[in-house]
């Protein structure tokens, strides 16, 4: 019980080394060709360059939950696990046949908002209501 | 009445819906007929993605898989679900926003190479054969099986309605039909989900009844796993699949091979704009969920009603076991099909059905099935040595002389169920016209991404560039025509390896398809020999894993290494080997691209255009 609750932290901890470690990789492609276009547009708006670091962050922090459910709690530390019981379930188990399904369905969800969110703030920088699409107005 | 005639009713019913669908829904422009118009809504394409995805191996096969191995069986319902995950945040919303028609046209594109693109066309129709195969066949099967006309027959109806749908409507036809088949197939599949779990749990909820009790107050999962490991078997909710390191690999494979389907990704393609995509993916997911966590308490009731159907008292007690003239209706029905098999080795008149880890079943079935005194004698030597081994075990004690169940076929799970359940003749009905709307809406899934393929990228996008849209309308109908003959020619002369396809098909997409489209979205320096040279290395490898075990072209014989643990590689299975190819894939690329300069600025341009949200269109 006690190893199966360390166990969690733990695995994550791990992923979270590997997952930062390509998070460090991204902006530095990034940089290298951002010449190609504009750093910022409009006035108060976010730049394409910071929309995309977002995103990737949005989606590496989501997906540190998808590993840690599946991979983590549904095959790598399934026994420590198996031994927390709740309902008719061991945990482990339920985890690997029910709980990540649950869960998958949920970061999606939350990917959604946050994304649309991010569309609206960025479009919010681009002036209310200017019928635009990037590659016109700001690309070559 | 009659289950027979329940079932021509309810399925005579459905594919009459079909068709006055196809009618309805004729494609009048490209647009139509590879997006469906592109203003599908995202609930309506989940529910058609659903479809789309969940086949024959979902709907029949899965929770039989699950019920033999167990937890193993996880690896299917995370694997097969995970992928939309990936899906939805790795490349439905970038090739949305790119918004052309096809995949292997997004990667021609941005490796700007025609090369890239007929590689993508040639792995593309890999994985699309391999899988429409397992779903022609499906149909064949529940045609001859339930409405007992010859398998050539059921297949033929089954390609004549596709055919109907998809030459006539595209994917405009295909996304309407689908919607119609998930309603289908979800409520065939629910149903008697609902009435067994009620029946052994009090729960009609499946998915709670999982973690119910069962009648005498034990919880089922643990009822189930004292009634297995009583009769030799691994624990139902702690067997792994092979080793830990498999199920990782194969789970791995399952998911990033979800997220690299053509004919799935395609789907994404039909809706209005990027936000819809992600959000499609979302209702896609919910929509396969209901299935997917429904499947595994399937399986665990099925697997303990089969079970204590044959063991009915304690192990070891004669009267334990149900005699063979008392069998239930249903073993009968099966047993005409050959998928239930038994022969009384001990000859008491009852049915022994165990682990039987020396494999005294076989070898006497094998002396039995013996010809010639060669063969023979080597067999009755081999049943020397599983006698000698068996008289140690406790079974032996008993008097039992060998696992009597000869063949036990894991898809009468969901086929026999609402028989073992003893539910009313239109249930059973309804999971043969269930089964019929997920292969079916399979297959035109995948016949569409064959057929596109065909007309937009190689007629269209490389050989005859200069055709009118009329022209090429007409081509993509004679393209989809040409890829029902194909699937219906495999389906009537299927290969050896056809049980196993779809999960070969998903290691395909996974070392091939996905690893391409992560580096063309994710780096943008990325170029086109690095694609290339992943790409061909990545099926490459995977393809010489999976021959060189199961042979080339899946022919017996032929594999020059033994399907056999010493053999695998860390111990992966063929199945789980996409994994493997795919970081193949990303290393052989990453590698190569280093020999020759980054992709050219419009290229460049062109990924940070798919990269950034579409803003308001109209």
């Amino acid at each position: 019980m006690d190893f199966g609750n360390a166990a969690i932290p733990q695995g994550l901890a791990v992923t979270k080394t590997v997952i930062f470690y390509f998070l460090a990789q991204i902006p530095m492609n990034q940089e290298n060709s951002a010449n190609t276009g504009p750093e910022t547009s409009g006035s108060s708006g976010m730049s394409p360059k910071e929309y995309w670091r977002k995103n990737i962050s949005c989606v590496l922090v989501l997906l540190v939950v998808w590993f840690v459910v599946s991979y983590g709690c549904g095959i790598l530390f399934v026994e420590e696990l198996n031994s927390i019981s709740f309902g008719g379930f061991q945990l482990g188990f339920w985890m690997a046949q029910q709980g990540s399904i649950y869960v998958f369905v949920v970061l999606i969800f939350v990917y959604v908002r946050l994304m649309n969110r991010l569309d609206r703030e960025y479009a919010g920088g681009k002036g209310d209501g200017t019928k635009m699409s990037t590659d016109k107005e700001e690309g070559i | 009445m009659d289950v027979k005639i329940w079932t021509y009713i309810i399925v005579g019913f459905t594919f009459a819906l079909y068709i006055g669908i196809a009618i309805w829904s004729k494609a009048k422009s490209t647009k139509d007929f590879y997006v469906a118009g592109g203003n599908i809504s995202p609930i309506s394409n989940g529910m058609a993605t659903a479809a789309d995805w969940m086949s024959a191996a979902s709907f029949i096969s899965m929770a039989g898989l699950i019920a033999f191995s167990g937890y193993g069986g996880s690896v299917f319902l995370m694997g097969w679900t995970g992928g939309y995950v990936l899906l939805a945040f790795l490349v439905a919303p970038y090739l949305r926003k790119y918004g052309k028609f096809t995949v292997p046209e997004f990667i021609g594109e941005r490796f700007y190479s025609n090369t890239a693109k007929v590689v993508a066309v040639v792995c593309l129709i890999l994985v699309s054969v391999t899988y429409v195969i397992g779903q022609m066949k499906g149909v064949g099967v529940a045609f001859s099986r339930f409405l007992e006309t010859d398998y050539n027959t059921g297949l033929f109806i089954g390609m004549g309605i596709v055919f109907f749908y998809a030459v006539l409507g595209g994917m405009k036809g295909i996304t309407y039909t689908q919607i119609a088949q998930y309603v289908v197939l979800i409520f065939a599949y629910t149903v008697p989900a609902i009435f067994i779990s009620l029946e052994l749990t009090g729960n009609p909820i499946p998915q709670l009844g999982l973690g119910g009790e069962v009648s005498d107050g034990t919880p089922l999962l643990q009822k189930l796993d004292t009634v297995i490991t009583d009769l030799g078997f691994g624990e139902y909710t702690t067997s792994v699949m092979g080793s830990k390191l498999n199920m990782f690999a194969y789970t791995l494979s399952l998911m990033i091979g979800t997220a690299g389907l053509p004919h799935v990704i395609i789907r994404f393609f039909t809706v209005k704009k990027v936000s819809d995509a992600r959000l499609s993916a979302g209702w896609a997911l919910i929509f396969i969920a209901i299935l997917y966590t429904t499947a595994p308490a399937v399986a665990a009731m099925a697997r303990l009603n089969f079970t204590k159907t044959i063991q009915t008292e304690k192990v070891g007690v004669k009267a334990g076991n149900i005699e063979y003239e008392k069998r239930p209706d249903w073993f009968k029905n099966w047993e005409k099909t050959d998928l239930l098999q038994f022969e009384d080795w001990n000859g008491d008149g009852r049915i022994q059905y165990y682990n039987d880890i020396n494999g005294l079943g076989n070898a006497r079935l094998a002396l039995k099935n013996a010809e010639g005194d060669a063969a023979k004698k080597k067999a009755q030597a081999q049943l020397d040595e599983a006698i000698a081994k068996h008289s140690e075990t406790r079974f032996a004690e008993h008097g039992w002389q060998g696992n009597e169940m000869v063949n036990v076929d894991k898809d009468i799970i969901v086929l026999a169920n609402p028989e073992i359940a003893k539910l009313p003749g239109w249930v059973i009905a309804l999971v043969v016209a269930g089964g019929l709307a997920a292969a079916l809406s399979t297959a035109a899934g995948l016949l569409l991404a064959i057929s596109s393929s065909i007309s937009h990228d190689l007629l269209k996008g490389i050989m005859l560039p200069a055709i009118t849209e009329k022209q090429e309308l007409r081509a993509s109908r004679v393209a989809m025509i040409g890829a029902i003959l194909l699937a219906g020619y495999f389906g009537i002369n299927p290969p050896d390896f056809a049980a196993g396809t779809v999960a070969i098909a998903f290691g395909l997409a996974a070392s091939s398809i996905f690893p391409v489209l992560m580096l063309g979205i994710f780096s943008k320096r990325m170029n086109r020999q690095g694609a290339i040279a992943g790409m061909v290395a990545g099926i490459g490898v995977t393809l010489l894993y999976v021959f060189q075990h199961k042979g080339i072209m899946f022919i017996p014989g032929t594999s020059f290494l033994g399907d056999m643990e010493e053999n695998w590689f860390l111990g992966i299975t063929p199945n789980a080997f996409g994994a493997v190819g795919a970081i193949i894939n990303f290393s052989v690329a990453l590698i190569v691209s280093k020999t020759g300069k980054d992709a050219p600025a419009e290229v460049q341009q062109m990924v940070e255009d798919i990269r950034l949200p579409q803003l308001d269109e109209s």
